[in-house]
Order: C-alpha cells, then sequence, then structure tokens
C-alpha cells in the first residue's frame, strides 16, 4: 500500500490520505475486507500526527470506505461500483467538454478531436 | 492499574517567584498522545515540568498525573512515569551496565532485557565509561533507560536541544514507535518547534508565564496564519484581529489567530499557512504589536 | 522495595566516591606501616645502635604511639566527608534528576549517611588497629582512653560534617561549598589546639619545665583523661545526634532544592556545566 504526502501541496495532509486510500480501494488495489494499517502504525510510518490519521479514517468511515472496529482496527468495505462509474463518467463529461471547447476556439473539427481519442485511448490499453 | 483519560491534568496552576510567575495555567495531555510544551527559554516550561515534579510547590491549582494527585501519590506515579533532562545525570565514572544495577533496585518494573535491546540497537558501549560518550550517546542512554521499565508517561524537559539533526531524527523515530502503544504519553518541551512540527498531536505555548494557545496541532495551525500586504493594507487591518505583526521596508507580515475570518473579512490579501516557529515568534511580540528587523 | 531501593542509592554513592576513598586509605595505611616499621627499627632493626638505651627512644614511641594514631583517626575521619560529593552530584545533574525517580527524600539522605558512617567506621578501625600495634610495639598498653581519644576526633569531625550540610543549603558553587569546609575545619582544629596549649601551659607554667618531650605528651594526655567525663558523655551525644541531625537537615535540603528559580541557580553554576561540555566531547 503506498501513500504519499506532498507538505508542499497546500492540501491539508489528512484530504491527502482520504484521497489516496479511496483510489486505492475504487481501483481495486484494496479489496472488500483487506485491514488497513492501524492509525498509529501510519502516523509513525509518515511521522504525522495520529491525530491527522484518525481524522483521516473517519472521514473515509463516513464515505462507506471502511469500517472500524474497536480493538481490531480499520477494514476496507464493499464498494458500489455502480456509484463509483457513474461518479467518473461524470468527471470525463466535464474533461472531454473543456476539450472540445479548446478545439472549437481553434477550429479544430470534430474528426481531428475523434481522431486524437482513438490513439490516446488505443495507445494506453494494455 | 487505574484508568484516566489524561496523562496529565494541570488546572489553574500558579507559582510565584521573585520577579517571575506561573500565572494560572491549564491544559492537559490526553492519553495515548503527545503534546509539545513550546515557549522560548525561561518562559516557564522548565518551572511547570518542576511543579509537575513536584520539585517545587505550587501556591495555587490541581496537578494530576496519570488521573492520580501529583502530590498524594507521588511515589506511585514516579514508579510509571519517566524524565528525560537535557544532560546525562550520572556522574562519569559510571557505564552503561552500572546503570542497569542501580535501576534495577529503584524500579519495581525494571526489565533488563527491554534494557539490553535498547543498547544493541543504539549500539552503546556496556563497560565505557558513560563520560567519554558522546552527547548523542549520552542521550540515546537516558532514553534507553527511560524506556525500560514500562513507563506510561514520559516528560522529555529539552530533551534534543544540542543534538545534531541526525541524531534528533533517530531520537524523534524512537518516541513515534514508543507511542505505538495506546496507553503511552508524552509530554515534549522543546524551543525546537521543527521537532514537533511533524509529530505533535497537541501544543500548548507558554511565554512569560502565560499559556497562549493550547489544543491539537492541526487545529492551531489550520486556524493560524500570515496575512502579507502592502504597508498601506496593512493599515486597514484592525489591530483586534491580529496577534502582531511585523514590519518591513517592502511591505507588512500579521500573524493572524482566526485565518478563516480574515480571509473573509480581508478578502483581497494574500494569507499564507503558517508554521510553529512563526507562530511563537508572532506571539511574543504580542504586546509591542509591531516589529521590525 | 524500600531496601532494594536503598541498597542501589547506597551502591552508586559508594561508587561515586570509591576511587577517591580507596585512594585516601592506601595513603593512611601506607602512613601506618611506615610508623610502624620505623619504631620496629628503632628498637630492632637498622636503626636500633643510634637509639638504644637512650630516652628518645621512650620519647619517640610515645610520640608515634599517641600521635600517629590521633592523626590517622582524623585523616581518615575527614577522609569520610567528601566535600566532593555535592559538587559531583550538582556537576551531573542528578539532584535534578533524583526527583523524578520514585525515591524520597529521607531515603536518599538515608542512604549518603549511611556510606559516611560506614566510612567513619573504617577509619575508626584502622585507628584502632594502629594504635594496638603502635602500643605493641612499643611496650605499652594500649588504653581504652585511646579509644575514646579517636571516637571524640570522630565526633569533632562529625560536628564539621553538621555544619556543612547546613551551610549547604545557602551555598550553590563549588567555591562556596570549598570555603565553607576550609573555614569550619580550621575554626574547630585552632579552638581546640587553642585550648589545649592555653590550658597546658597555665595551669602548669610552674612544674617540671623539662624540654621533655614525654612529659608534654603525658601531661596532654593527663588532661584529656582527667577531662573525659565531660569529654566521653558529649563524644556519645555527638556521635548520636549529629547523623540524626545531618540527616534531618538534608532532607530539608532537598525540599529546598528546587525552590530557587532556575535561571539564578543555572547561572551560578553555569560554569560548572561549561566545564563538562568542553571535557566530555569525544566520539565514541
Amino acid at each position: 500500500m503506498d501513500i504519499i504526502i506532498s507538505n508542499a501541496s497546500g492540501e491539508p495532509i489528512y484530504t491527502q490520505i482520504v484521497t489516496q486510500i479511496k483510489t486505492l480501494i475504487l481501483e481495486g488495489r484494496m479489496k472488500e475486507g483487506d485491514a488497513l494499517p492501524s492509525m498509529r502504525n501510519l502516523a509513525m510510518q509518515l511521522r504525522i500526527s495520529v491525530i491527522t490519521t484518525k481524522r483521516a479514517y473517519e472521514e473515509l468511515e463516513r464515505d462507506g470506505f471502511i469500517e472500524s472496529y474497536t480493538g481490531k482496527g480499520s477494514f476496507v468495505k464493499a464498494q458500489n461500483k455502480e456509484l463509483y462509474r457513474e461518479e467518473q463518467l461524470k468527471k470525463i463529461e466535464a474533461m472531454l467538454t473543456e476539450a472540445s471547447n479548446k478545439a472549437k476556439q481553434c477550429s479544430i473539427p470534430l474528426s481531428e478531436l475523434q481522431e486524437i481519442l482513438e490513439i490516446v485511448y488505443g495507445g494506453s490499453e494494455s | 492499574m487505574n484508568d484516566y483519560t489524561n496523562a496529565i491534568e494541570i488546572k489553574n496552576v500558579t507559582k510565584k517567584y521573585d520577579g517571575f510567575t506561573l500565572d494560572n495555567i491549564s491544559f492537559d495531555v490526553p492519553r495515548g498522545s503527545i503534546m509539545g510544551f513550546i515557549g522560548q527559554n525561561g518562559a516557564g516550561k522548565t518551572t511547570t515540568i518542576r511543579s509537575l515534579l513536584n520539585i517545587i510547590p505550587i501556591n495555587a491549582g490541581e496537578i494530576k498525573l496519570l488521573g492520580l494527585d501529583y502530590a498524594e501519590q507521588e511515589q506511585a506515579i514516579k514508579e510509571r512515569i519517566a524524565v528525560v533532562f537535557d544532560e546525562l545525570p550520572f556522574h562519569d565514572i559510571f557505564n552503561a551496565k552500572d546503570m542497569s544495577r542501580i535501576f534495577k533496585g529503584l524500579y519495581q518494573k525494571w526489565d533488563d532485557k527491554v534494557y539490553e535491546s535498547y543498547l544493541d540497537r543504539f549500539q552503546l558501549p556496556r563497560k565505557k565509561k558513560i563520560g567519554q560518550f558522546s552527547k548523542g550517546m549520552k542521550m540515546k542512554l537516558q532514553i534507553a533507560c527511560a524506556l525500560s521499565h514500562d513507563a506510561e508517561l514520559l516528560v522529555m524537559d529539552e530533551a534534543t536541544t544540542g543534538l545534531d539533526p541526525v541524531v534528533r531524527s533517530e531520537i524523534l523515530d524512537i518516541f513515534l514507535e514508543y507511542l505505538q502503544e495506546e496507553n503511552h504519553s508524552i509530554l515534549m518541551s522543546s524551543h525546537i518547534t521543527s521537532d514537533l512540527e511533524k509529530i505533535a498531536d497537541s501544543v500548548t505555548f507558554i511565554d512569560r508565564g502565560k499559556i497562549l494557545v493550547t489544543g491539537y496541532k492541526d487545529e492551531v495551525l489550520g486556524n493560524h496564519g500570515v496575512i502579507k500586504c502592502t504597508k498601506a493594507d496593512y493599515k486597514d487591518i484592525e489591530p483586534e484581529d491580529i496577534i502582531s505583526a511585523r514590519i518591513t521596508d517592502f511591505g507588512a507580515e500579521a500573524m493572524v489567530s482566526d485565518r478563516a475570518e480574515a480571509a473573509r473579512k480581508y478578502s483581497g490579501l494574500l494569507i499564507e499557512p503558517t508554521t510553529l516557529e512563526e507562530i511563537m515568534v508572532y506571539y511574543v511580540h504580542r504586546v509591542a504589536k509591531e516589529w521590525s528587523v | 522495595m524500600t531496601t532494594t531501593k536503598l541498597k542501589a542509592l547506597v551502591w552508586r554513592e559508594w561508587r561515586i566516591c570509591q576511587k577517591a576513598y580507596l585512594t585516601g586509605l592506601m595513603l593512611v595505611i601506607f602512613m601506618v606501616l611506615f610508623f610502624g616499621l620505623f619504631r620496629l627499627s628503632m628498637s630492632v632493626g637498622n636503626l636500633a645502635p643510634v637509639f638504644e638505651g637512650s630516652e628518645m627512644l621512650a620519647q619517640f614511641s610515645a610520640l608515634l604511639y599517641y600521635m600517629s594514631s590521633a592523626m590517622l583517626a582524623a585523616i581518615t575521619a575527614c577522609l569520610s566527608l567528601d566535600v566532593t560529593a555535592l559538587q559531583a552530584d550538582i556537576r551531573a545533574n542528578w539532584l535534578r534528576y533524583s526527583f523524578a525517580l520514585p525515591i524520597s527524600p529521607e531515603l536518599r539522605a538515608t542512604s549518603i549517611y549511611i556510606v559516611k558512617y560506614i566510612k567513619f567506621g573504617i577509619g575508626f578501625a584502622i585507628a584502632v588497629v594502629n594504635g594496638m600495634v603502635s602500643a605493641k610495639i612499643a611496650n605499652v598498653a594500649f588504653s581504652e582512653h585511646m579509644m575514646w581519644l579517636f571516637a571524640a576526633i570522630m565526633a569533632l569531625v562529625m560536628l564539621d560534617d553538621l555544619l556543612l550540610q547546613y551551610f549547604y543549603a545557602k551555598a550553590r558553587t563549588i567555591k562556596e561549598i570549598s570555603a565553607a569546609q576550609f573555614t569550619i575545619m580550621g575554626v574547630l582544629t585552632a579552638c581546640m589546639m587553642g585550648y589545649m596549649f592555653y590550658k597546658t601551659i597555665n595551669e602548669e607554667g610552674n612544674a617540671e619545665t623539662t624540654d621533655s618531650l614525654d612529659i608534654t605528651i603525658n601531661s596532654l594526655c593527663d588532661k584529656f583523661i582527667s577531662h573525659e567525663n565531660v569529654i566521653i558523655p558529649l563524644t556519645v551525644i555527638v556521635l548520636i545526634a549529629a547523623p540524626l541531625l545531618g540527616w534531618y537537615i538534608t532532607v530539608r535540603n532537598y525540599r529546598m532544592y528546587g525552590d530557587v528559580k532556575e535561571d539564578t541557580q543555572s547561572k551560578k553554576l553555569f560554569s560548572l556545566h561549561h566545564q563538562k561540555e568542553t571535557k566530555g566531547d569525544a566520539e565514541s
């Protein structure tokens, strides 16, 4: 499990942890029932305060990503894939909207845009 | 073993000296956390710690350690705590093995195996006289002694002062490891704020015998900020909104204690996040209000 | 549990003064041997022909017998005082640290006094042994008056120690402590010698004024013996009361220790820390 904290990004540390763990879970790299490191262990390894890791775990639990049991620890909860897919689709739509707006600004035709999409999509398929 | 919420509870403690007063101070160190006790030299950190240890009598107030009264249960408390000072409190002629012999008799819960494992880990020689140890080795020896009798509370009084960054980093990791146990707590007094910047759970600022700020470190850092603006803009800022301001030839930098509010009120101005060190410096100048290079 | 704590503290106290004390003891034992051998050689050894049948022999013997023993008793008692203990404790920050340990001031004081009195006991034993040996060599009976003389000297030194404990409360620097030590010792010795001198000169000003060393010594001894009914009870009282009082004062000093604002203390002791830092910073 990789977690990378940036002190310079301006984003609160607990938010970074929440985002990264959410991503790990949604991308399937952490499965339902997997144990998360203890709050204290995470704090020690990352050299941050336990209060921070606690806050991150509390938010993850609030958002339904993990379940915490006193004495045992925290575990990944089963995820609603449909919901995630829809969220991602919304994001993609927004990105594509931006791309097409830019294209229109420079008078780039739709066909060219589609070509680029094909190359990019096809190229990263592995 | 008794149950307690706070490893240390200090309520309305006052101690008067000629020319210095610890003035009605209060703060708590929750169980299982590390509290950074920050202040300048002479601000009252050591006086506070001496009060905790009942080295000096206090004029007023209540102190509880591990849920027990600090004076009535003094001996029982001291079996369960460890104190680390800035200097190794043993004569030069002793060696690490002698320490074990002395402490075994003094502490009921002294565990030689644990002590030996720390000596191995810190690579400290057993038979060498401690007078010949380097500063870093002396501190590590102190820590080995402190961690070998199952202490629930570690009190550090300027323990990392004078150590090089590499040793300080090693020691920090040891404390973090110590905190893995949920009933272990640390009170760490220091004016080297960078040590506490990362790992402290809560911080307490003391200046001239008064507690200025106390609370969770993330919150304290989140609530404070520095407005950086032109001198002209600075004139528009109300004095009650800032702690103090540093005026330079090229502008002004003012510390606020409610960043969200300041962002709202002075929406055009740049407000930057801050560090514990900056907070300390700006608070120290709070009476003068304005200061320059 | 208190006994284990006490043992640990006593061991610690002993180890700190061990080197200095044993070195001093070596010197004392060397002196004992020296005196003994010298006296032996006067009667049966190389120097015998010189001294044979002379008055000097008897006088010298007496001198050696009384003076050396008394001197030894005084020296070993002083060795027990160990002024450097407090200095070493301050320098090592032990005093401050001991408050963080589960040991009461009473326990700390007890451990200090146990070690002190072990040393006094050793000193007393050496003085007695030397006395007995010198007596044998000089063919004199070892009188119990000698034992009381030793005890009286010990008592004087204990008084000195008691005064020192009282002074320690005020003193914070090594210079002050040393000054106190010398002053008290000096005053006590001067008083004692002055009194003895005064007495001997005044009272028997008209008696047989021979230059005989022997007679002067004997008269001093007689003086001592005649005053014994005062000296012995006084000695006993001091031997019992001094340690108790000293213990009490030590405990009180501990309780008063912390009540000096940190800065004042460190300013005065700062020079000590400086000395320490320039010495012990060698890499491992």
